[in-house]
């Protein structure tokens, strides 16, 4: 670069600003000096932990059930949940969890959905913890629950003389969004 | 090893034109999504990067204000008008907004590339000549820029930029439970598994793809693979220009096969636009003036 006129100090700040870009960059693989339950991620500068996690063959999965007056379940969507995406509505369902919130979470959530005209067929909402197994949900192409243990639920709020929930046999498997298409795979 | 030589001052214009014409598209589409989540729960309020300044959320209305002065900040960058100042005031409001925006308990790593090239953009003298800067410096007769340094070493920086976080990521596979036996896929194998089922329950759509590939388990091993070659080996493409290039066409290949198996959109990197630098985009403009 040495041929070229430059204004005062403008190669200088030039070269300090790369330098301060990539140092900060590089900044986060200090996190892997820490223990992995004390490594804190940030943004925009990330050490990118989501690709270090743990992977099993079997999967425990929070999400959530709508049951509908005749007693049919169905997956809520994720637009349902909350803003910013699937990702981001997962994530606040697991921090509820962490701090012992679900119930809370589930109430507020079910007051919110009660205003929405396309749930009017919504009676309860369930949040779930389910046990996949993932060779047998991927290789038999239909996701299907091992185990389910309910973390909360709660009924929308209708007016009164709505008709009561009926109840499946435990174990039923769920159906996609109430308000929306199909999307278990066939 | 190359050095930086001179660039034309239209590669840097077109390049921070094109990158905030994106930035623009996607700040515009999120506008009503960033209102909503500007109204969540402060319960699910977790502060990152500069948003750390902050105890608990703003007032909806002050959030949204900052959102919008992104955006039109970011309408301003797109052109090159005042970009002395507009700028280096774009790529902070970017940086906060994006921020704000993964400050309530999920982040969103596919805009860490976005705001690093916009601050390089930001700092530098990349309205020199493709712009609205340009245009009233032209009509009072002020020469055009000649090709210089100063329009490279931007370009190269952001090139640095992108291969630094594919780095990371890389190195954050083989640095997890796996080891250097991430490279036979099974881990990956289980990510698209894992991610499959999550989309099922909450109402989403998997990828076909990711139901059909999953039986071929060699499939994966050749996935990985080639994943950590293009994330490990990223700093060997700002050696040279062509490897630079084959590198580059390699990233964006990976994220439409992410695309395809997952159905995880890296929107940035899926556009193309994450890569312009490590190419000559003035040449569009000839092809422009000749049409």
């Amino acid at each position: 670069m040495g041929e070229y006129e430059w204004a005062p100090r403008e190669r200088g700040w030039a070269e300090l600003f790369a330098v301060a870009m990539l140092g900060a960059l590089l900044y986060p693989l200090r996190q892997y000096r820490k223990p992995r339950a004390q490594r804190v991620d940030g943004f925009p500068l990330s050490y990118y932990p989501m690709f270090s996690s743990r992977r099993n063959d079997k999967k425990l999965i929070k999400y959530v059930i709508a049951v509908r007056h005749d007693g049919s379940r169905g997956y809520l969507h994720y637009r349902h949940l909350g803003a910013g995406g699937l990702n981001q509505v997962r994530r606040q369902l697991g921090r509820a969890q962490d701090e012992d919130r679900v119930p809370a979470w589930t109430s507020a959530l079910a007051e919110k959905l009660a205003a929405k005209d396309e749930l009017r067929e919504v009676r309860r909402i369930e949040v779930i913890e389910g046990l996949f197994d993932l060779d047998n949900c991927l290789l038999g192409h239909q996701v299907r629950v091992d185990e389910e243990t309910v973390l909360g639920s709660a009924d929308l709020p209708r007016p009164s003389g709505a008709v009561p929930v009926a109840e499946l046999p435990p174990g039923t498997q769920p159906e996609a969004d109430p308000a929306g298409p199909k999307s278990v795979p066939a | 090893m190359k050095r930086i030589s001179a660039a034309p001052a239209a590669r840097l214009g077109m390049t921070r034109a094109v990158i905030g014409g994106y930035t623009l598209y996607y700040l515009g589409k999120r506008r009503k999504m960033l209102r909503k989540l500007h109204r969540g729960s402060p319960d699910m309020f977790a502060p990152v990067g500069p948003v750390r300044v902050l105890n608990r959320p703003l007032p909806p209305k002050v959030a949204d204000t900052l959102a919008d002065a992104t955006l039109a900040s970011t309408a301003l960058f797109a052109v090159g008008a005042g970009h002395p100042v507009v700028g280096r005031l774009h790529s902070a409001l970017l940086t906060w907004t994006l921020s704000y925006r993964n400050s309530w308990s999920m982040i969103y790593h596919n805009d860490n590339t976005l705001v690093m090239h916009s601050m390089v953009l930001g700092a530098a003298r990349s309205a020199d000549g493709f712009s609205v800067d340009a245009l009233v410096s032209r009509a009072r007769s002020a020469p055009p820029p000649a090709p210089h340094p100063r329009y490279a070493w931007p370009m190269e920086l952001m090139n640095a930029a992108s291969a630094v976080t594919y780095l990371l990521a890389g190195i954050a596979k083989v640095k997890g439970p796996s080891g250097w036996a991430w490279a036979k896929g099974d881990a990956m194998r289980r990510q698209v598994a894992v991610d499959s089922v999550r989309k099922e329950v909450f109402g989403s759509t998997a990828a076909p793809a990711g139901y059909a590939l999953y039986k071929h388990r060699h499939l994966f091993t050749g996935f990985a693979v080639g994943s950590l070659a293009v994330e490990l080996g990223a700093p060997l493409a700002l050696l040279d220009r062509r490897a630079g290039r084959v590198w580059a066409v390699s990233a964006f290949g990976m994220h439409w096969g992410i695309r395809l198996i997952m159905s995880i959109k890296f929107r940035y990197q899926m556009s193309g636009v994450s890569f312009v630098s490590w190419f000559e985009p003035e040449r569009l403009l000839r092809i422009g003036r000749r049409g």
